[in-house]
C-alpha cells in the first residue's frame, strides 16, 4: 500500500500537533504547503525559527520579549504602581488595543483549571507574588475572564496577594474589571448572574 | 430537524474552529451526550454562560446530519451556575473532580437519573459544606454503588468472614476491606476502624438523607479514607482524574 514519503509524513505528524488540527486537516495543510512556491514555504519556516530563537518569555511579567525584558517592562512612561494580571498574551493585546491602560502587566500563562490538571504551581504566580512583595505594585487588577476558571483563579490570587502584601507590611489594592452587560447587548436576553453583577456594579450617570 | 428539551449540566467543553464549542452535557433523560454550541465564544453570545463548567440549563438540542452527527445547541435557559464554588479553590477543585468522575464513569447515551440528581445535590452541598471533602468522599462511594461497583465494607473481601476487631486493609483489587493478615496487593492501604465506620456511614442506604454540609471528618480520618477511595476509583473505574492531583497539591499548601 502506498504511503507518503517520510519527510511528508513527518510534516503531517508535526502539523497534527497544532491545536485544533486533526489528521485530515494536517494532511490538507501539508499538501497545500508542498504545492506552494518553495520561497514562500521557506519564508514560513524562517519566521518559525526566528520566533522560536529570538523571542523568549520576559522574566518579569511573562509577556514575550526580544531583549532581556519585554518592550512593556522597558517602557519608562508606564505606571509602575499599577499591575494588570491577564491569563495570556491575547488578553494583554486586547487591553492594549484600547489605549486606555498605562500600567504594567503580568501574564499568568493560563488560569487554574483542575479539570485540565492545571493548578497554581503551573502558572506564573511566584513572580507576581515577588513583584508585590518587592513593593512594585500599589494596585493589582485581576483582569481574568468571568468564567468558573477565571473567577476561581482571581479569588485564589486575591488571597495569596493579600498574604504577600502583609509580608511586605503594606496593603495592596486588589480590583477586577467591571462585570455587566456588553455594549450593544440586550437586557432581555442576559442571564440572571450577568444582570445581578450589572446591578451590583451600577454607576451614576 | 427533531429537537429535544431537557435539563443539562455542562461537564466539559472543547474549542472547535473560530468560535464554536463542543460541550459534553449530562442530561437527566438522555444521559451523557456531546453537542455543538455554535458561536458561543463570541462576546455577545447569549449561550456562552450555558457552556461553562458546572452550568445547569434547560437546553433544546436539534439533531442534524452534519458535525459528525452531533446535536446542535439550539436554545438554552441558564438555571444554576453554582457561582459560590468560585470563591474557594478547594471547593472548586473538588467540584471539578466530581464532574470529571461523572464524565469518566457514565457511558454516553445511557440515562442515569439517580447519578444526575446525586451530582447536582453534591455540587450544591459543596458550595456550603463545612468540610468539602466529606461531600467528595460521599459522592465517590455513592457513584461506585450506583454503578454496581460498591466496595465491600461489611466483611473481609478475601475470606468473607466478619472483620471483627482485627487490623484491616483497603485493597481495591480484592474488592474492598480485607483482614491485614491476608497481606493484600501493592495497592492496599491500612485503614483504622474509625475510617471504616466513616466510609460505611457515607455508603448506608439512607446516606442520601444525611446533611453532608454539616458533617465533619478530621484529617486523621480523612487521609486513609481519601487514599482508599482514590485506589478504588483507580481500580474500579480504571481512571486517574486530573483534578485529584490539584486537590492533593492544594492539601500540601500551608493554611492561610
Amino acid at each position: 500500500m502506498a504511503s507518503f514519503p517520510r519527510p511528508v509524513a513527518r510534516l503531517i505528524d508535526q502539523l497534527e500537533r497544532l491545536p485544533g488540527v486533526g489528521p485530515k486537516s494536517a494532511q490538507r495543510l501539508a499538501l497545500w504547503l508542498l504545492r506552494e512556491p518553495p520561497e514562500r514555504v521557506l519564508a514560513l519556516s524562517e519566521s518559525l525559527s526566528d520566533a522560536v530563537e529570538q523571542v523568549h518569555v520576559c522574566p518579569r511579567c511573562g509577556y514575550f520579549a526580544e531583549g532581556e525584558a519585554c518592550a512593556l517592562c522597558d517602557d519608562t512612561r508606564r505606571d509602575e504602581s499599577l499591575v494588570c494580571v491577564v491569563a495570556d498574551a491575547r488578553d494583554l493585546l486586547a487591553i492594549e488595543s484600547t489605549d486606555g491602560f498605562g500600567g504594567r502587566y503580568h501574564v499568568l500563562g493560563g488560569v487554574i483549571s483542575p479539570a485540565d490538571g492545571v493548578g497554581p504551581d503551573d502558572l506564573n504566580v511566584a513572580s507576581l507574588l515577588a513583584r508585590v512583595e518587592a513593593g512594585d505594585a500599589d494596585e493589582v487588577i485581576l483582569a481574568l475572564n468571568p468564567t468558573p476558571e477565571g473567577d476561581t483563579t482571581a479569588n485564589y490570587l486575591a488571597r495569596v496577594l493579600r498574604q504577600a502584601a502583609q509580608r511586605r507590611g503594606a496593603a495592596v489594592r486588589l480590583t477586577r474589571p467591571a462585570l455587566g452587560l456588553p455594549v450593544g447587548g440586550d437586557l432581555n436576553y442576559a442571564d440572571r448572574t450577568t444582570i445581578e453583577r450589572a446591578m451590583e456594579g451600577r454607576r451614576e450617570i | 430537524m427533531p429537537t429535544s428539551n431537557q435539563l443539562a449540566l455542562c461537564l466539559r467543553r472543547r474549542e472547535q474552529g473560530e468560535s464554536d464549542l463542543i460541550v459534553t452535557l449530562l442530561t437527566r433523560e438522555a444521559g451523557k451526550l456531546a453537542a455543538v454550541a455554535r458561536g458561543v465564544r463570541k462576546p455577545k453570545s447569549r449561550q456562552a454562560p450555558v457552556c461553562q463548567l458546572f452550568a445547569l440549563s434547560r437546553v433544546q438540542l436539534a439533531t442534524r446530519g452534519d458535525h459528525g452527527g452531533l446535536p446542535v445547541l439550539a436554545q438554552a435557559q441558564l438555571e444554576e451556575t453554582f457561582y459560590d464554588l468560585r470563591a474557594d479553590l478547594d471547593r472548586s477543585a473538588r467540584a471539578a473532580y466530581l464532574v470529571e468522575l461523572a464524565d469518566l464513569a457514565i457511558p454516553d447515551h445511557e440515562p442515569q437519573p439517580t447519578l444526575f440528581d446525586l451530582l447536582l445535590a453534591s455540587l450544591a452541598a459543596l458550595t456550603t459544606a463545612l468540610e468539602p471533602r466529606v461531600v467528595m468522599h460521599s459522592f465517590e462511594l455513592q457513584l461506585l454503588a450506583e454503578l454496581g461497583l460498591e466496595p465491600v465494607l461489611d466483611r473481609c473481601a478475601h475470606c468473607a468472614l466478619p472483620l471483627g476487631d482485627e487490623a484491616a486493609l483497603f485493597d481495591a483489587p480484592a474488592g474492598g476491606l480485607i483482614h491485614a493478615r491476608h497481606g493484600g496487593s501493592a495497592q492496599a492501604t491500612s485503614v483504622s476502624p474509625e475510617a471504616v465506620r466513616a466510609m460505611r456511614r457515607l455508603l448506608r442506604p439512607d446516606a442520601y438523607e444525611l446533611d453532608l454540609t454539616t458533617l465533619r471528618m478530621p484529617p486523621m480520618l480523612a487521609r486513609p479514607v481519601a487514599a482508599a477511595l482514590r485506589s478504588a476509583v483507580r481500580c474500579f473505574l480504571d481512571a486517574e482524574p486530573r483534578a485529584l492531583a490539584i486537590i492533593e497539591q492544594l492539601a500540601d499548601e500551608p493554611e492561610p
